[in-house]
């Protein structure tokens, strides 16, 4: 008994701490897959695909599978390798299956410009021999799948429907970064059919080859469910689909479809004569297509099939815009006299043109439509080919979306340029942008795309905005691993070296730019100092070498590009934000420099000022291709700045105090405070404008008297040399400060309190020798600009405690070791209750 | 909140003025007689004299409203006709029109002739307006109200229910059961107009329109039924227009009748006979006396002026079911235009459509003993006989997809209305006479839906008995497939131990206590409850029915529906609903914690 009562308390406080953890907070659970084999449920030691589908679906563990997190999408990671299937997998809920990554996010992708280098899938699952992969039919639960190469699959022999080669689907499924190949089915949808009211279809960076069908080689879809024409969403973004065969059709729309495809390439697929490449028409004894029925192509390029491109009928509407729709069989059929599809900013044979809206050349033309009739493929697009793909020295990057590039002609017509005005082209298939800020400064009309799923890309230089940032900032290195345990355990080895690889890198830009000459000054820093990226915002330049192969030269590849930059004065920027184009005034005050270390543009004051309000320093810069050494109409841009004073940095004091005595503290605030955002002394350009003073305060002059400059003093003195820079914010409780210097603070403004600043020898003098408390108080320090650093705290401690604050701050969190061992505990004294 | 307090609710919010509608408070045919109670009639004529302060029936209200409230449950009865000559709507009590638990309008208050006259004359003596000869009709509404005749003895004249010479209203109305020389129910003068939504004519009677005698084209008939009138005159008919209007319209203004969504069976009539101006569409004409007359008269007028001018169709008829009748199914005397018909005769020229034969696949009706019940889903007919659903305030007649089809094309019926019209042909209505959606839509008055998500439903059953539950809201308007084409229709599925039942029922979760059974004659699902079981047990299943197994997709041909029973023992208090409420703390958690509680106390 009265033991209980001793130990109720921590009793409890463990049985809070026990409440506690049955809060964490949930998230999906990532299931890893540990075996290629089809196992399930036999083997406990290994968790299979097949195991983690229904780990994820029952939110049970299953066959050596974790357990999936109740209402949340779980994700199944997969390893390296290949996956072979024995039967197909049954999803009976919502899931996420994403192939192993070796994605680079220590260098820039070529296309996107983000630091996240994208490379070959490395995962490939395998269907059964003679029938199809996945089955979301019954369940209609959502099927994702992301960065997975999917293979074969066959709805025949034993999918005796003869629907869904590959995957037969009745729910949503979106596809991410997958290449779905070598599929057939007797019926209809080679690769996917999508059956019942709730399936869609987002497919993204995804690329179909190689599958067949009588109906929909890649995509069928039921017709008539409910005894209605079913509402179904598909969207293909930044698809190539190529190199399939169907005799009726490649993707087969039928019940109510909206349909959109951007950068997509349609090309190469093979069909009946009849055939269609997209078919969203009533058959005479058939109605399968519903009012309300839509295709959308932008930045398409469909071309080289060798049925119909796109035929169609009431009252589907199909609108076609900045794509290549020509050089197959027939390139549109309307089975119907209703109105034509809307074509505009397209590629297309006038001569051919009986689908589109409109009658003559002239109502083709102003669409603004360009006729290929009379030309070749080959004259307007470079041979089909992987344009997003490189093979490095030791990695093969990019995407693996086969197409078309635009081919640059000089003397005939191209495609380059001539499509929609930019924002309204659709993306690009391999994601480049479309989009400039060029063109609206430069020129005064806007740059058009090229018309297709591909941009040749022009080597363009973007205006870029700049600011100096703390230097401070600047040498601080970059925490890339600030990940916790569980997750540093699931990151692969190579993607450990991805972060090697960042820090090095990282180390690399710290070490220079603090890198110093042999007298002490620093060699790359100057003093508030921009570091402007502009290679983030251009484009690089594309050149095609040999058949189908882009030499892409990356910006990020100092041997590729050289920059050459010139000061180009101050001055406003227009209105819309962008940099006007004349040299502005004080050219001489501002200095710009290419780092190719740093890949940045420096860019600094020699006079050691802000910018004047209201303007921008500026630098015109020059991408130069190393290759042919010349600039390029776009390669020149502008880097406007505003180059502003950084704050002062004030740093915690302490300082401590024996009980019982009433000694006078002198403190030095200052000691540990800086004014190096700014850039510390030795930057280049540190300005030398602080007035010297001897001892007695009086202005050292030179022999011929005048007066003699030194290093800008990182704190604010007055004219006559007292540095008022201190601002006490909330003043001690114990004792007193008393102070060298005191007067108004210098930047005190009317219309508001007025503060008092002190500096110099600045003493602490107790009030009460027996006072055990500790004490504190906050200050601001002042620069030469007036402006205040942070708030620093300066602790007296009194040696009557023996630490200022002896608690520890509560922290939040989650399960830790000293949980389980207060468990533990508590079980012990259970057991010694017992006992 | 029950929708009745919601609307309470929404009164109070918006009442700044407080207008009252006049509330007849006695069922009795009063007139002056009790100053304390207000009667129809005296109500009818406080609105007629325009609320006169000085009113002493008792109908009189501080701000009144030209609306004359009734009570449910009550028959009002009449001994001469009430003579409306104000704008005004006599209709159920506002709290009782919103009564969900009275969709099929069970409830609605009888306005009942005791004598031989009619019940309503609406007629504004105050006109025509004596500068301008014209006619400003006053609006007169009728809302959720049965109207009783007097019988087979003539009633009136003409219309023996209501004669109308103004803008007459009807809404959710039954007429029955009226007779007069000209429109047994309704007369409309070729000055009235009559819009009718919900509406159902019964056994009445008369020598020609036997429940509309329209004297001109001008007005709506919408979501209508009708049955089992009769035409004494040997060319008399259900529905008749009797002018075309140009040539007797004073103003010259244009109008025009549409018919739409109605059934039309076994009247001893001709079912319609119209004129010029008149749109039939999506009609369910079948075992009628005759069909549809049409006489486009003013096609043929316009033909006449000028030789060689093409007749300007004003009468179309489009996606009808017009079969069965004695005579003819369809006649053309002049013009007139007709599309995607199914039809036994006398519509040949229209297009698009189905000429049926009587038997076998093509027998109409699937009521082979004629008792009134369709027929089990392998027996041949095309519809169903009369019936009223759960929810609707009509009867109707269910298209059937019979067995034998292997496609939904087989069907003359479902899916071949004209869904977009491209020319001059009739485009199907949008809803259908229940007030569903139409997409792809069907031939008649009658749209076939099959719910495309999970169902639910569920009732109490005492221990160890059985109970029944029919599917049919459930199952949308399908039927449950026959046991013998399960097999055929999913080749891929193992066939269950057992045997395939009907409906190919494959189970999502069994039954737990007790067993399941499912009866395709009566579309139920049987349950017998365990006798020691007390609790619910929820049964999960595909149920795959005459209408869903058409789908393409293999995942929409069974429709996916949760039966909750709920065991009960078989004495004390029964909840008649489903509690379908989520667990919560229940008795059991709060014993749970007394337990612990004892154990620490007990340990301390």
């Amino acid at each position: 008994m009265e033991r209980y009562t001793i130990y109720k308390p921590l009793r409890l406080s463990l049985l809070t701490i026990g409440l506690g953890l049955a809060a964490l907070t949930a998230q999906a659970a990532t299931i890893d897959v540990t075996t290629m084999a089809d196992e399930d449920g036999e083997n406990a030691a290994a968790c299979s695909l097949r195991e983690a589908v229904k780990a994820a679906a029952n939110k049970q563990s299953y066959g050596g599978c974790a357990a999936g997190q109740r209402y949340y999408v779980d994700t199944i990671q997969l390893a390296q390798g290949t996956y072979v299937l024995t039967r197909p997998i049954v999803i009976e809920g919502d899931v996420l299956i994403s192939g192993y990554s070796l994605d680079d996010r220590s260098r820039y992708d070529w296309f996107t410009n983000q630091l996240q280098r994208r490379l070959m899938n490395t995962t490939t699952i395998q269907a059964p021999a003679n029938d199809r992969m996945f089955d979301s039919s019954a369940s209609r639960r959502s099927l994702n799948l992301t960065q997975v190469n999917l293979q074969g699959g066959n709805a025949g022999p034993q999918a005796a429907d003869g629907l869904g080669g590959m995957m037969r689907i009745g729910g949503p499924l979106t596809l991410e970064r997958v290449r779905v190949q070598g599929a057939r089915a007797s019926q209809s949808g080679g690769a996917i059919f999508l059956g019942g009211a709730v399936a869609t279809l987002n497919a993204t960076d995804t690329e179909f080859v190689n599958n067949s069908a009588p109906n929909g080689a890649v995509v069928g879809m039921s017709c008539l469910d409910d005894l209605l024409l079913p509402a179904r969403a598909l969207n293909f973004t930044r698809v190539s689909i190529h190199d399939n065969q169907g005799s009726q059709s490649i993707l087969d729309f039928c019940g109510t479809p909206t349909a959109s495809f951007t950068g997509t390439t349609l090309a190469r697929n093979s069909l009946q004569s009849q055939g269609s490449v997209i078919r969203i028409t009533n058959s005479p004894n058939e109605t399968r297509v519903g009012s309300g029925s839509r295709v959308n192509l932008d930045g398409v390029t469909l071309t080289e099939n060798s049925g119909i491109g796109i035929q169609y009928s009431a009252p589907a509407s199909v609108k076609v815009n900045n794509s290549f729709l020509a050089f197959n069989r027939l390139d549109c059929q309307r089975n119907d006299n209703n109105n034509g599809m809307l074509i505009s900013n397209s590629a297309i044979n006038f001569d051919q043109a009986v689908c589109a809206t409109g009658t003559s050349e002239n109502d083709y033309l102003q669409l603004n439509n360009l006729n290929v009739n009379g030309l070749t493929r080959s004259q307007l697009l470079y041979e089909f080919g992987d344009y997003g793909m490189r093979s490095g020295a030791t990695d093969i990057a990019g995407i693996s979306l086969p197409g078309y590039l635009p081919r640059p002609n000089i003397s005939k017509p191209s495609l380059i340029d001539q499509g929609s005005t930019s924002g309204n082209c659709g993306e690009e298939q391999r994601g480049l942008k479309r989009s400039s800020r060029y063109d609206t400064m430069i020129i005064s009309s806007s740059i058009r795309c090229d018309i297709g799923a591909m941009e040749y890309a022009l080597l363009t230089a973007e205006y870029v905005n700049g600011a100096n940032i703390s230097y401070l900032n600047l040498i601080k290195p970059t925490n890339y691993t600030n990940l916790n345990a569980e997750e540093r355990a699931k990151l692969a080895i190579y993607q450990q070296n991805q972060i090697n690889v960042l820090e090095a890198r990282n180390r690399a830009d710290v070490a220079r730019i603090q890198s110093k000459n042999p007298d002490g000054s620093l060699a790359v820093y100057g003093y508030r100092m921009v570091l402007a990226n502009i290679l983030e915002a251009g484009v690089p330049q594309e050149k095609v070498e040999g058949s189908g192969v882009s030499d892409f030269l990356p910006f990020f590849d100092a041997n590729n590009y050289d920059v050459e930059t010139e000061s180009w004065g101050s001055a406003p920027a227009r209105n819309d934000g962008s940099p006007q184009l004349e040299r502005g005034t004080n050219v001489e005050q501002i200095q710009c420099r290419w780092d190719p270390v740093l890949q940045r543009i420096l860019m600094w004051r020699t006079d050691g000022a802000v910018t004047k309000s209201g303007e921008y320093d500026r630098c015109r810069y020059t991408i130069i291709d190393r290759r042919t050494g010349v600039p390029v109409p776009r390669s020149s841009n502008i880097v406007q700045s505003i180059i502003s004073n950084i704050a002062p940095n004030a740093t915690d004091d302490r300082y401590d105090r024996t009980y019982g005595t009433l000694p006078d503290i002198v403190m030095d605030l200052l000691a540990n405070d800086n004014d190096d955002g700014d850039g510390p002394v030795g930057s280049i350009n540190y300005p030398k404008d602080a007035l010297q003073y001897d001892a007695s305060g009086n202005v050292v002059k030179d022999a011929s008297g005048n007066p003699t400059y030194g290093n800008r003093a990182p704190f604010y003195r007055d004219s006559q040399g007292r540095p008022l820079n201190i601002r006490i914010v909330t003043q001690p409780t114990e004792g007193v400060l008393v102070a060298e210097f005191t007067g108004p603070c210098p930047n005190n403004q009317r219309n508001k309190t007025e503060n008092t600043c002190i500096g110099g020898k600045i003493v602490y003098k107790p009030k009460n020798n027996y006072s055990p408390f500790n004490d504190r108080f906050t200050y601001v320090v002042l620069d030469s600009d007036l402006t205040e650093s942070n708030e620093a705290t300066v602790s007296v401690i009194n040696t009557a405690t023996t630490t200022e604050d002896g608690r520890s701050q509560g922290k939040g969190g989650a399960f830790g070791w000293l949980s389980i061992a207060a468990l533990a505990g508590l079980a012990g004294l259970r057991r010694w209750y017992k006992a | 909140m029950s929708p009745k307090w919601l609307s309470v609710g929404l009164l109070c919010l918006a009442g700044v003025a407080h207008a009252e509608s006049i509330t007849v408070t006695t069922a009795e045919d009063e007139d002056g007689n009790n100053p304390s109670a207000c009667s129809l009639r005296e109500a009818v004529n406080y609105i007629n004299n325009h609320f006169p302060a000085t009113d002493n029936s008792g109908c009189r209200v501080e701000n009144p409203t030209s609306t004359i409230s009734l009570t449910k449950n009550t028959t009002y009865r009449l001994d001469k006709e009430i003579s409306i000559q104000a704008a005004m709507t006599i209709q159920l009590d506002s709290a009782s029109l919103i009564d969900v638990n009275d969709t099929q309008g069970k409830a609605h208050p009888i306005i009942k002739a005791i004598g031989n006259h009619r019940l309503f004359k609406i007629e504004d003596k105050s006109k025509p307006d004596a500068e301008t000869g014209l006619n400003s009709n006053i609006n007169v509404t009728l809302n959720a109200l049965q109207l009783e005749g007097c019988g087979t003895a003539v009633c009136a004249d003409q219309g023996g229910l209501i004669y109308n010479d103004e803008s007459l209203t009807l809404s959710q109305i039954r007429l029955r059961n009226a007779t007069a020389r000209q429109g047994g129910a309704v007369f409309s003068t070729e000055n009235g107009r009559v819009e009718a939504n919900n509406i159902e004519f019964t056994a009445n009677q008369a020598a020609d329109g036997a429940a509309i005698y329209y004297t001109v084209p001008n007005g709506r008939l919408q979501r209508a039924f009708l049955q089992g009138n009769t035409a004494t005159q040997a060319d008399g008919a259900l529905l008749r227009v009797a002018e075309n209007r140009l040539q007797i319209d004073r103003s010259n203004a244009s109008t025009n009748l549409l018919i739409t969504n109605a059934t039309l069976v076994e009247n001893n009539a001709m079912a319609l006979a119209v004129k010029a101006n008149v749109t039939l569409n999506n009609l369910t004409v079948v075992n009628n006396r005759n069909g549809i007359l049409i006489n486009d008269d003013l096609a043929l007028s316009q033909q006449d002026s000028d030789s060689t001018a093409k007749a300007i169709v004003t009468t179309r008829l489009g996606n009808s079911i017009i079969a069965g009748n004695s005579g003819f199914d369809c006649q053309f005397v002049n013009g007139g235009t007709a599309n995607n018909l199914v039809y036994q005769s006398g519509c040949d020229q229209a297009v698009n459509s189905t000429r049926i034969g009587r038997t076998g696949l093509t027998q109409l009706i699937a009521d082979a003993n004629q008792d009134g019940e369709c027929d089990a889903a392998d027996q041949n007919g095309l519809l169903c006989p009369p019936a009223q659903g759960p929810d609707d305030y009509l009867k109707s007649m269910r298209p059937r997809l019979l067995i034998s089809y292997t496609q939904i094309e087989d069907s003359p019926i479902v899916n071949r209305g004209l869904a977009n019209s491209q020319d001059t042909s009739l485009a199907c209505e949008l809803t259908d006479q229940r007030g569903r959606t139409r997409t792809l839509c069907d031939i008649g008055a009658f749209e076939l839906i099959v719910p495309n998500s999970r169902q639910n439903n569920g009732e109490p059953v005492v221990q160890g008995q059985s109970k029944a539950i029919s599917l049919l809201p459930e199952l949308g308007d399908g039927d449950l497939f026959p046991a013998s084409g399960c097999s055929a229709l999913y080749p891929e599925l193992s066939v269950p131990t057992g045997g395939w039942q009907d409906g190919c029922i494959r189970f999502n979760k069994q039954p737990e206590q007790g067993r399941v059974t499912f009866n395709p004659g009566t579309n139920q699902l049987v349950y017998q409850a365990n006798p020691a079981f007390h609790g619910y047990d929820d049964i999960v299943y595909y149920a795959t029915t005459t209408t869903s197994r058409f789908s393409q997709a293999d995942n929409s041909r069974a429709i996916e529906v949760r039966t909750r029973m709920i065991v009960e023992p078989a004495v004390g208090m029964q909840d008649k609903k489903v509690n379908l409420k989520g667990g919560a703390f229940t008795p059991w958690v709060l014993l749970g914690l007394l337990g612990l509680t004892y154990l620490r106390r007990r340990q301390g």
